[in-house]
């Protein structure tokens, strides 16, 4: 018998109060008599004989019973049923990381994992429950029922693929998921090419299946770029996962035509870099090597080159020499310059991604980012107060966020501030003594910074920290670049333009993905490798077009070498699985009884009066 | 139904009415023996007096004084002796009858309580005292004598008797001694005093009764106990509560506890006993289970207690 609750047991602790009660009202009887005067001068013999002898009265008795019947009902008992060998429980974990797609004994290891999957399944009685489970780069439940068909479909559909094997998770899920009422079991099924696993208690038994042998095998692990002077750094690693010594070419193609090449010599379970410097125009690079191994997913690598997102910067000021000075110099950043009174009828107004107004506030916020400057009194978009406070040198400064970080403010003087009331949307991230400097907020899809001080009555144009804020402030206000390449299986996070309105991926298979744009959009499903396009849309019109590399090589999954099984920790502690018996709660019947003898006790005291 | 049975209130035993009217009548037969010594008024009653006063029912003779009335004068003998003799014969009186019902706490316990015994009792001597045309004192006391009824002559009082021995109320403790001589202060005529009562005072009986001295008062003590105080069970260890006191008293009643209370009783009987015959008071000691008519009457009688 085991107990479900067995902090419910301290209510077992009645059990001597009972008795105390019992004790002190045995002392306490009281027999009414119409005088003393006969029962003075008696022998006084009180203490001793009472002190030693408690009562045994039916009354007792059952009141010992009840309490003992509920505090063990408390406690959530369980006695194990008859024997069902047949009604089991299994949990298949199958390892669906890229390592799993290696060929290996004349198929891949998927395919053997997958035969094997379906064998439990098909050899499961009817009764038996399976519930199937992927460990990828997450663990997720599949299919789960008594129909071996469900199961068997479930399985036809998963492909490998994705850095990673989450079988942790995987693990607890499938101790979640599975049912006490039946015997219990999980089966692994992996390649066991993963990093050394620490000792993992499970509560119901565990049997590792090794799929696969110790196969050779070559990938590039990393592979990035980066611009320099007009050209671009191209950088790659190789890793050899043999015990042999690697002999081969490297190759990177733009397109179909080869850009770079370089003859590799890698020694065993060694790596090696390599590094170009390339010349021309690039949208997308791909790295070969000719590793004629198991795993030829790993041997390419994809490379997205142009990946800067254009900055369309408007200007709204009367004297806009100090900002487009420091626009200008940050790179992808297209500055145009308009005044306030021409705003309304400026026809970049429409496509600017960046609009910064200098002392002046429009009706309403503009379709892309903004920046506002000292932001006049009067509008419907701040609450900004009609007098300002002098700011000068040396005033204590409190810094919040991580738009400004690192930027030293010593020696600035901000002179002039409007005193601007904290929107509900916006959050503080440079204040002294309560008075905002910079808000930075978001109101639907509009990104807003606002600066309180004006750059005329201060010093900041003229030192380091003024070039800084603004390059800082113009990236945090626009939505940052596409990613060179991910991981297979990785979360890619896509920041869109806020004015689009949906976004659609294009894989190499020339599979589509499209999902609504949001402020950050996630998409976690890019398994395979190769080049996916992106394009973020506006009603039909591309706002942006890229390209984003998947790659299956990495250190923690290119190794096939399978590893040993981590080691697992007191299987036998479930006594439902070690027996395989069904679990019967005891509560309700305790309950019954307790009730049964209240009913007894009550009769009694009824009889009794 | 079963639940009806379980949450209606537990009913109480109907005790029967104190008194019916055929029961007194058959009553009406019988007298209190009541003393010649007693004083009462020759207008009235069926008790004989020792005093001999003149009378047309002769039995001794005493010379002619002046005053004397002429129709007692015996003329036969002045016939024949030439000298004035007056008739002398015993007379007829009625005397007053004093019951005193003890109506504290201790009276109520029992089963009956021992208070019923005693208002059967009481309504029953009052009863033939009102048929018997006498003077009828009716006194419930506990610590004090509270109001009372009477004097009363005659049946027509019968029933605002029987009233008000049935509303007596029980409460407070008893205190024998004070009541018995305060009664006495009151009541210097004399009488026949019947006490109805457990007597579970500590002391004050014998004090009591010396103010009650004959040839005034005649004392007939009816001594009320209860079967369970003859033969109290065996209860183990308990905490003993006086129902009049309130107090507690932790104690064991086993076999040997018994025994001591059995002497202690027997003790208290005879020191009971003892101090009625000092005072020259009859006692009877009743159980209040006992059938009145039954039981107590025929055991009143073999008393000479009733007539």
């Amino acid at each position: 018998m085991s107990f479900l609750l067995p902090l419910g047991l301290l209510a077992l602790l009645a059990l001597p109060i009972i008795v105390l009660l019992h004790f002190l009202r045995e002392r306490r009887r009281r027999v009414p008599v119409p005088s003393l005067l006969l029962w003075e001068n008696l022998p006084r013999r009180v203490d001793g004989e009472r002190s030693r002898r408690l009562p045994i009265t039916l009354l007792l008795l059952l009141h010992l019973l009840i309490a003992a019947l509920l505090g063990v009902a408390l406690g959530g008992p369980q006695i194990a049923g008859a024997l069902t060998p047949d009604a089991r429980h299994t949990a298949i974990i199958l390892d669906t990381s890229t390592s799993m797609a290696a060929i290996d004994g004349g198929a891949s290891r998927f395919e053997q994992a997958r035969q094997r999957a379906r064998a439990i399944v098909t050899s499961a009685p009817p009764g038996d429950r399976i519930t199937l489970i992927t460990a990828g780069p997450r663990a997720q439940i599949v299919a789960s029922g008594e129909d071996p068909f469900l199961i068997n479909a479930a399985l036809d559909r998963l492909q490998p693929g994705g850095v990673g094997t989450a079988i942790n998770e995987a693990l607890t899920l499938a101790e979640a998921a599975l049912d006490p009422q039946f015997s219990r079991r999980i089966v692994v099924l992996t390649d066991s090419a993963l990093p050394p696993q620490p000792a993992r208690d499970v509560i119901v038994p565990v049997e590792w299946t090794t799929i696969g042998s110790n196969v050779p095998n070559r990938a590039i692990i990393a592979f990035a770029s980066r611009p320099w002077g007009g050209r671009l750094q191209v950088y790659a690693r190789v890793a050899n996962y043999d015990t042999a010594l690697f002999n081969g070419t490297l190759r990177v193609f733009s397109g179909n035509q080869v850009v770079a090449e370089e003859r590799v010599a890698i020694a065993p379970d060694g790596e090696t870099e390599i590094s170009w410097t390339l010349t021309g125009v690039f949208e997308a690079l791909r790295a070969e090597i000719d590793g004629r191994d198991a795993l030829p997913q790993d041997d390419v690598a994809y490379l997205s080159v142009s990946q800067g997102r254009p900055i369309l910067a408007l200007l709204v000021s009367n004297e806009p020499a100090a900002l487009r000075r420091a626009l200008e110099v940050i790179p992808g950043v297209t500055v145009t310059v308009t005044t306030p009174t021409a705003y309304a009828t400026a026809p970049e107004r429409a496509a600017a991604d960046l609009t910064i107004f200098d002392r002046f506030l429009p009706d309403a916020w503009p379709q892309g980012s903004t920046l506002a400057i000292a932001p006049p009194p009067g509008s419907s978009l701040l609450n900004v107060a009609l007098e300002t406070r002098q700011l000068g040198p040396g005033a204590p400064l409190q810094q919040r966020g991580g738009m400004l970080e690192g930027i030293g403010f010593g020696g600035v003087i901000f002179g002039a501030v409007r005193m601007v009331e904290t929107p509900s949307w916006a959050e503080v991230q440079l204040s002294s003594d309560n008075l905002p400097l910079i808000l930075r907020g978001r109101v639907d899809n509009h990104e807003i910074a606002v600066w309180t001080f004006s750059l005329d009555n201060s010093n900041l144009t003229t030192r380091l920290a003024f070039p800084l804020m603004v390059a800082r402030t113009v990236r945090d206000l626009a939505p940052p670049p596409l990613p060179q390449a991910v991981r297979a299986g990785e979360p890619l996070v896509i920041r869109p333009d806020p004015r689009a309105t949906a976004l659609q991926l294009r894989g190499p298979a020339n599979q589509q993905i499209t999902a609504p744009a949001a402020s950050v959009v996630t998409l976690d499903t890019l398994t395979e490798p190769g080049l996916y396009r992106v394009e973020e849309q506006r009603s039909a019109a591309t706002v942006l077009a890229g390209v984003v590399g998947v790659n299956a090589g990495a250190a923690i999954e290119s190794n096939l070498r399978p590893q040993s099984a981590p080691p697992f920790r007191a299987p036998g502690s479930d006594p439902g699985s070690a027996t395989g018996r069904h679990m019967f709660d005891l509560w309700p019947w305790l309950a019954l009884a307790a009730l049964l003898a209240l009913a007894l006790e009550w009769a009694y005291v009824l009889r009794r009066r | 139904m079963w639940f009806r049975n379980i949450f209606s209130p537990k009913r109480q035993a109907a005790l029967p009415p104190l008194f019916n009217e055929a029961f007194l009548r058959r009553m009406e037969r019988l007298s209190l023996q009541a003393q010649r010594t007693l004083r009462g008024r020759p207008t009235g009653g069926a008790h004989l007096s020792h005093r001999l006063l003149p009378t047309s029912i002769f039995s001794d003779h005493r010379p002619y004084s002046i005053g004397d009335d002429y129709r007692y004068v015996d003329w036969n003998v002045y016939a024949h002796q030439d000298a004035l003799f007056v008739k002398l014969g015993e007379i007829e009186q009625d005397v007053n009858i004093h019951l005193l019902i003890d109506v504290s706490r201790s009276m109520t316990w029992g089963s009956p309580p021992k208070l019923r015994a005693a208002q059967l009792l009481a309504g029953t001597l009052g009863y033939l005292a009102l048929a018997h045309n006498d003077r009828l004192y009716v006194a419930p006391f506990s610590a004090t004598v509270q109001r009372g009824f009477g004097p009363a002559h005659g049946k027509s009082r019968l029933i605002e008797m029987l009233r008000f021995i049935e509303q007596v109320q029980p409460g407070g403790e008893t205190n024998l001694g004070v009541v018995l001589e305060e009664y006495a202060r009151r009541h210097p005529q004399g009488g026949l005093l019947v006490i109805c009562s457990d007597l579970l005072a500590p002391e004050g009986l014998e004090a009591g009764l010396r103010a009650y001295a004959p040839p005034i008062w005649q004392v007939l003590v009816i001594h009320l106990l209860d079967p369970g105080e003859l033969n109290p069970e065996r209860l183990g260890p308990i905490e003993l509560e006086d129902v009049e006191t309130g107090t507690l008293l932790p104690l064991i009643v086993d076999d040997e506890t018994l025994a001591h209370y059995r002497r202690n009783l027997a003790a208290w009987q005879r020191s009971i006993e003892s101090a009625c015959g000092k005072r020259g008071a009859a006692c009877a000691r009743v159980l209040s289970t006992w059938p009145l008519e039954r039981q107590i009457i025929p055991y009143l009688r073999a008393r000479q207690i009733l007539t």
